[in-house]
Parts: structure tokens; sequence; C-alpha cells
């Protein structure tokens, strides 16, 4: 047993900090504001350099309804002849390590795990993926952390001081990523841009994205099956509108309710609340600050009282479940959600989204755009050696939809793992468990829009999401650096969902918010969007 | 040594008291003088003992019925049943055949085996020692034992020192650790102390060693309460996940917690957490999830039937006399 070295107690120091203050940011889709993506020179030094370069692939298929940066593409189908994205051997055949989250059951290691066999002999390298459940990351993160132990790849967990951690212990990877270096990458390259800002700091990019974007952003889901039985179209014009309806089809007795759970982002939405954090010109403006709050706690508070919500929403919510089987006709959830719901559809089973009306009509309301990344993985300090190896088994990652290496990498091996029905792939019950090794969380590829077997629900998706994101908000201080927040924004976001949760389930009155709010303001609020906003002028934003 | 006779202390004597006591008592008249309840007063404690059993019985009935039933019949009932549509064993079926759950089952005995006989052979060697005045620096053995018991090393500084003495990603990681609870070794301790001396000076005059009064004379006499440790250190290894979390970085050393842990409490978070693209799998049934629960709890619940019996004197003995 050999005594602690400096270096080691600066890792565990650092991995303290970890555990004391980070983690409770990590439920907010990674990569809340811990960071300091874009100080041109600040606190943690350096010039910003210049984002990669975004490029989709030029020879890769072709959607059948196009998106852009921020719409997905559209695929009826997979494509018959997948394009071929990587062309020589990515890995160097020695083994490469993985750290990273799942939200997924643990899968068989290999060679039982075809899927993951199958990838590690495509990349030409053996993959040793640790998987953590993704409700302990933090903790097997930091201890990981403070030992030393960090593989050559891992997910970077949510943590206090993030700048000093990922400088100490990540590579920095801007100048084989920023600008045109990029395009060495292919499949790195067709990452949006602003998802790369998720692993900048101190102006340099240390972190590889997993895009979500538009594609992870809440909205409301309407059972369009069951409305139509009753004769209803499922639009309405104002929150008022939606309340009666609401009330119209909401049957207790029968075990069906309007609502698995209270619809409250999709009021915020149709309120036009920041999403946030909201710059004006001038400073940054919090969503819990609006008077619009008070109207969304209120209208909340409504929908409770009038038992509008399944009555186990609040103690042991089985949102998807219950909207699945019927037992609720609007759900809340994400667009990722879309595709699940068709799995194991009964004949007859539809559904679509819900278009965001302005909260007193004649007009619309705004979706709240989610985080561009799904927090950002980086590569260690110590594999500097490998990099160039590890970067081709990123862009082996994140090939995008429609190539061979994305049914490598999301469906395993095929015959095995996946059989084609015509040229879609059909996970097999061993493939689907199989291919759920939590990679996607170190790089991903932009998310499809692809509902095989689905293709009107697939337009329903995409006229959807195109008539949401014109007026769609964005998190306006998404991967800036604020001292304050860091320290005090955690807490204040659990205070004030306990003190929300309190007033919509009429357990204190709408009329205590407002004290509360005044005083997270002036203690901590008021210094938070200064900082924010003086950020958000450094990093050269414009509105 | 050989004439040295395990003699029954007299552990239970307020037990054998108690009986005689209750015995010669009048009939509807307690012990200590109340009046025993009547017909009405015994329904009312039975509807309370009922309402308490069916709060505890209803929830594991609603894990097995639903570990049995099939997805419809699970849809329609909300993910829930308290009875199942017939006998349906495909969740187990799967989940044994899969080789990780297996595999993870029989990591759970092996550790959960040799950590409980070394936790086991090393509290009670501890508390022995510690039940002798006369033992070499006893007190203040004592006093760090029980400054243990109420001041935690923390995370960093436990997973530093096994990582030092170079026990991560091995089993015994899962044991060492934890191979000592203080808690225990005081319950021991207190039984120990309880063991009348004339039987240790009986035995010293028959010539025994130390080592042959503590494996002859102080272990067989103490089966109720190494039972009962046992059963604590056995629970302890088997429902610890944590350890294998942190310490092990193959996942096919884990335990079956935490790849239970895996199976059932991370799928509840997703309809919260990101589902990423649009090819992932379904999550388990709850059929799965709660199969995975009974496995995980079956052997503690066929280990517990034949240690009850030597609970009540085996914890009384040693915590109210100590």
């Amino acid at each position: 047993m050999t005594p602690l070295s400096r270096r080691q107690f600066v890792h565990a120091s650092l991995a303290i900090a970890a555990l004391s203050g980070g983690g409770l940011l990590s439920g907010c889709g990674g990569g809340s504001s811990s960071d300091n993506p874009t100080d041109k020179g600040g606190a943690n030094g350096g010039d910003a350099v210049p984002a990669p370069t975004y490029r989709p692939l030029e020879n890769g298929p072709k959607p059948d309804i196009a998106g852009d940066v921020n719409i997905p593409d559209t695929f009826f189908n997979y494509p018959s002849d997948p394009f071929q994205s990587v062309t020589e051997m990515a890995g160097d055949g020695k083994p490469v390590s993985i750290l990273t989250q799942t939200f997924s059951p643990v899968t068989a290691q290999p060679p039982k795990n075809t899927a993951w066999q199958n990838l590690n002999d495509k990349i030409g390298s053996e993959l040793t993926i640790q998987q953590i459940p993704a409700g302990e990351y933090s903790t097997k993160f930091s201890t990981t952390l403070a030992g030393q132990q960090l593989p050559d790849m891992f997910f970077i967990a949510e943590v206090s001081d993030m700048p000093a951690m990922v400088q100490a212990t990540c590579l920095d990877l801007s100048d084989h990523l920023s600008g045109d270096a990029i395009l060495k990458y292919p499949n790195l390259a067709a990452i949006p841009t602003d998802a790369w800002e998720a692993g900048r700091f101190g102006g340099r990019l240390y972190g590889l994205p997993s895009p979500r974007g538009a594609m992870s952003s809440g909205i409301l889901y309407k059972r369009d099956d069951m409305l139509k039985a009753k004769g209803i179209d499922g639009t309405w014009g104002s929150f008022q509108e939606f309340f009666d309806l609401a009330k119209e089809i909401n049957d207790p007795r029968g075990g069906v309710w309007a609502s698995t759970s209270v619809p409250g982002q999709y009021i915020k939405n149709m309120l036009g609340m920041p999403n946030f954090w909201n710059y004006d010109g001038k400073t940054m403006q919090s969503w819990w600050m609006v008077p619009e709050m008070e109207q969304a706690l209120e209208a909340q508070r409504s929908w409770v009282e009038a038992g509008l919500m399944n009555p186990d929403a609040f103690s042991s919510p089985n949102t998807k479940l219950w909207f699945s089987t019927g037992k609720g006709y609007f759900n809340p959830d994400a667009f990722t959600a879309w595709a699940q719901y068709w799995v194991g559809a009964t004949s007859g089973f539809d559904f679509g989204g819900c278009e965001i009306p302005a909260f007193e009509g004649g007009g619309d309301g705004h979706m709240w755009v989610s985080f561009p990344s799904f927090g950002r993985s980086a590569i260690n300090k110590n594999a500097g050696d490998r990099v160039e190896t590890l970067l081709k088994v990123a862009n082996y990652l994140a090939a995008p939809f429609g190539t061979q290496e994305f049914l490598d990498v999301k469906y395993g091996k095929e015959g095995v793992d996946y059989t084609l029905n015509g040229s879609d792939p059909e996970p097999t019950p061993a493939g689907g468990a199989n291919s759920q090794i939590g990679v996607k969380y170190i790089v991903d590829a932009k998310v499809p829009n692809y509902l095989p077997g689905h293709k009107e629900s697939a337009q329903k998706l995409d006229t959807l999401i195109r008539a949401l994101m014109p007026n769609a908000l964005y998190n306006d201080a998404v991967y800036l650096y604020s001292k304050e927040q860091e320290k005090n924004f955690a807490e204040a976001l659990t205070e004030f969902g306990a003190l929300e949760g309190d007033i919509v389930q009429g357990r204190k009155q709408v009329s205590d918010w407002k004290p509360a709010a005044d005083k997270w303001w002036k203690d901590h609020g008021q210094k938070m969007a200064d900082e924010l906003a003086q950020a958000y002028v450094d990093a050269g934003r414009k509105k | 040594m050989s004439n040295v006779t395990p003699v029954r202390p007299d552990v239970n004597a307020p037990t054998t008291s108690t009986t005689r006591s209750l015995r010669g008592r009048r009939r509807g008249t307690l012990e200590n003088g109340q009046q025993a309840p009547n017909g009405g007063e015994r329904l009312l404690i039975g509807v309370v003992l009922a309402v308490c059993t069916a709060a505890v019985m209803i929830p594991f009935l609603g894990i097995i019925s639903t570990s049995l039933s099939t997805s419809e019949h699970l849809n329609q009932a909300g993910g829930f049943t308290l009875w199942p549509d017939g006998f349906h064993i495909g969740a187990y079926v799967s989940i044994l055949t899969g080789g990780v759950v297996t595999r993870a089952l029989l990591v759970s005995i092996g550790v959960t085996t040799v950590g409980t006989l070394l936790s086991l052979a090393v509290s009670s060697m501890m508390a022995f020692g510690l039940s002798r005045p006369g033992s070499l620096l006893h007190k203040p053995i004592l006093l760090v034992l029980l400054f243990s018991l109420l001041f935690s090393p923390g995370l960093i500084p436990l997973y530093l020192t096994v990582k030092q003495v170079g026990l991560l990603n091995s089993y015994w990681s899962l044991i060492l650790p934890g191979l000592i609870s203080a808690f225990n070794v005081i319950v021991l301790r207190a039984f120990f102390m309880n063991i009348p001396n004339e039987l240790f000076e009986s035995a010293r005059l028959d010539g025994a060693s130390d080592w042959h009064i503590f494996t002859r004379l102080v272990l067989p006499l103490s089966k109720a309460v190494l039972a009962v440790i046992g059963l604590f250190y056995a629970v302890g290894y088997w429902n610890s996940f944590f350890n294998a979390l942190l310490y092990l970085s193959d996942q096919s050393k884990w335990p079956l917690t935490l790849v239970m842990r895996t199976y059932v409490l991370d799928n509840a978070q997703l309809s919260q957490g990101d589902l990423g693209a649009a090819v992932d799998a379904l999550p388990p049934q709850p059929a799965l999830q709660m199969a995975m629960l009974i496995i995980a709890i079956f052997p503690i619940l066929c280990v517990y039937p034949f240690l009850q019996k030597h609970f009540t004197t085996g914890m009384l003995t040693g915590a109210v006399k100590g």
C-alpha cells in the first residue's frame, strides 16, 4: 500500500467536490449549466477555437422528407443498400475502455452478446464497456475520478467546478475537431454545431456530444383514436377550451382520465414562459420570476382540483403505460418517445402531438427546445497517444441513420440481433437487449424521424415539429457559465419544484410563490442573471 | 478438554420463568394482574393484526401475481395485478436463460456464503477477545470499534483504500470492506459476556487454552446468537450492491442485486430519462421486473424460517443484558 501522491490528492479533492455539489443537475438532460463553454479567455484562459464544421454526409442516404439543423430527417424505410460511411478499420487492435451510463438493464458480455461482439469485430478493437445505472453514475464517476481509474473514453457526470475537472482530466480535442479539422471524421462532422458547445470549456473543445435538440423536446401527446371515437377533433384555441374538453372526456369511474399527469409544461408553453432563462437584451429573465408563473400554477391547481389526471400521477406515475393502454387521453412526454408508443401497439391505436395555442387564445404558444446534446463524453488525457484511434472509434459510433455502421451500433448483427423486414431492421428479442450497451451516451448521431411501418405517423411527427419549431423558445443560458448558478441553482431547482408541487396539489396557496421567488431573486437570482447575461455577451451570442 | 461438556447457560431463565407464570395465572387475568381482553377486544385486535398482515402480504401477492401474468392482462390492469390470468413462467424463463442473471445469482450466492462465514469467524473472535477483561488493549480496541459505529470514513477515502490494497475489480472488494460490523461485534460481545465465568474457570482447570475455550465452549453455547448475526451478515451481503458498483469494472462480476437494480429501478426513469434514438427496445415488462424481485428475495426467504427460532434468544439476550 503506497501513500497518496499529490496528483492523487488533487483528483480525490475534485471527486469529493463532485460528490458534494454535482449530480443534482444530472436530471436536467445533461449540461444544464455547470460548464464554461464559451469563455473567451476568462477564468479558464485561452481563446475560443472555432466550432467544428457541420457537414452532413455527402453521399449519405436521401431522406423521404429532408430536415435541417433543427428538424430531423424523415425516413419511411431504412435504405435497402446502406451507405458505408467508414471504409477503413477504426480500431488499432488494442482494447478501448469506456465508462458510460445506461437507462436499460445491463447486457450480457461478448461473445454471448452478439451485438457487442459484432461491434468489436467491425471496429477492430475490443470495447470494454462499463455500463453504470444512470441513477448511480455520478457516484461511480466521482470515485473513479478520485482513484484515477477513468478509462479511455467516458461520459462526464455533472460535477461542480466542471471546467477545472475537465481541464485536469480530459484531452483537449480542439486541434482535431475545430473548424475543418473535423472533416477527417465525416460522421462526427454530421453532428450539428450547437451540440458541440456542450463540450467546450475555456474556449477549447474537450467533449463529444450526443445530439438531441428539438427531437427530445417535451410535447403533449394525445390519443387520436380515443378522441376520434368520441367525435372530438383534438384541437383547441385556448387553455379554457382545452380545460373544458378535458372535463368532457374525463371518466374516472371508467378508469380513463383526461391526462396521465398534470400537463404543467404544456400550460407554461401556452403562456409563453421562458425556457429556464431568456435574454431580454440586457439581462437574463428567469421563468420563476415572470408573472405568468402564478397563472401557470393556478391553471395546474385547477386541473388537479377538477381531478383531470390519474390519481396516482403524483405517487406512482406510470404514464407511458397509462397512455399506451388508453387510461389517459393526454400524456406529457418527449418527441423521442414517439417510436416507443408504436412498439407493441394494438390494431386501431393512433396518437399524435398537440399544437400549442396561446393561453388566452388568439395566437401561438411556444414549445421549449431541449438541450442540444445529452451531456458530453471525453477522452482521457492519459490516452493522448491514441487520440486519432479513439476519434475514429467515436466516428464509427456516431454513424448517421442510413449507414451500415448505424445498423451495427444500434441493432447489432444481422440475422442474430435483427432481421430485415423488407429493408427495415427488426430487433430480435435478444438483439433488442444486446444492443443497449450505452455507447449512445459516448457519442451519437442526430436523431432521425424513423417509424418503420408507420408512414402516416412519421408524417404527423414531421408536420408537428415543423409547426412548433418556428415559435419555439431556447434556453438562452444553455452551456453558459455562472459561478453563482453552479453554487445555488440546483438547490433552487429542488426547492421551487417542491413548492410548485405543494401549490398544485393544494397544500400551499398560489400566493406563496411570489414571496419565495422574490427572496430567491434577492439572494441569488439577480447575481445569477447578471453573470449569465455577461457570459451571453462575452460568448458573442445574439438573438 | 474432552470432559468439558457444553452446558447451556442460564440465558433462558427469564423465558422459563415467564412460561411458568403464565401457566399459573388465573383464567381471564394476565400475569401483571390486568384483565385479559374480552371477545370484542380480541376481535378488534384480530382485525388490526389482519390489516397489518394484509398490508405486508398484499404487495407481496401482487409481486408474485404480476410476475406470472401476461402482457395483455398487465396492460388491462395498469401494470400491476393482484391475481394472475394463469400461470405463465415466461418472465422467469427469459431471465434465467439470458445468462446475465444466472451468473449474477451465482456471484451473489458465492459472495454471501464466503462473506458470511468469514464475517462470523472474524467477528466472533473479535467479540470473544473484547469480552474477556484481561485481553490485551481490549478497551482501546473497543473504543475504536465504537468510533467506527458512529463515523464512517467516507466514500472517496474508502475507494482509495480499496484501490491501494489492490482489491479493485476483485470479488474480495465485495467482502473485505464490510467484513466486520461493529454493531454485530457488540451484540456478540454482550452475549459472550453473559456466559458464566465459572465455565471458563472450569475449562482452564482442565487445561483448555483460549482457542479451545473459544471453539469448544463458547461457540457451541452461542449457536442462537451466531445464527442471528449470521443472518444479519448474510442479508447484508445479499442486499449489497453499492460496493460492486464502485469497485467492480467488469460487470460480469456484478452480484444479483446490482443487476436487478438495472432491471427494476432504472427502467422506472425511462419516462423521464433520455431514450435516445428511435430504435430503443421497449422497457422490460412489469412481469420481468417482478420476477427479478422474486428471484432476488427467494434465497433469503428460504433461509429465514430455519433461523427464526433463534431470533428471540439470540437478539434479546445479547442486546438487553449487554
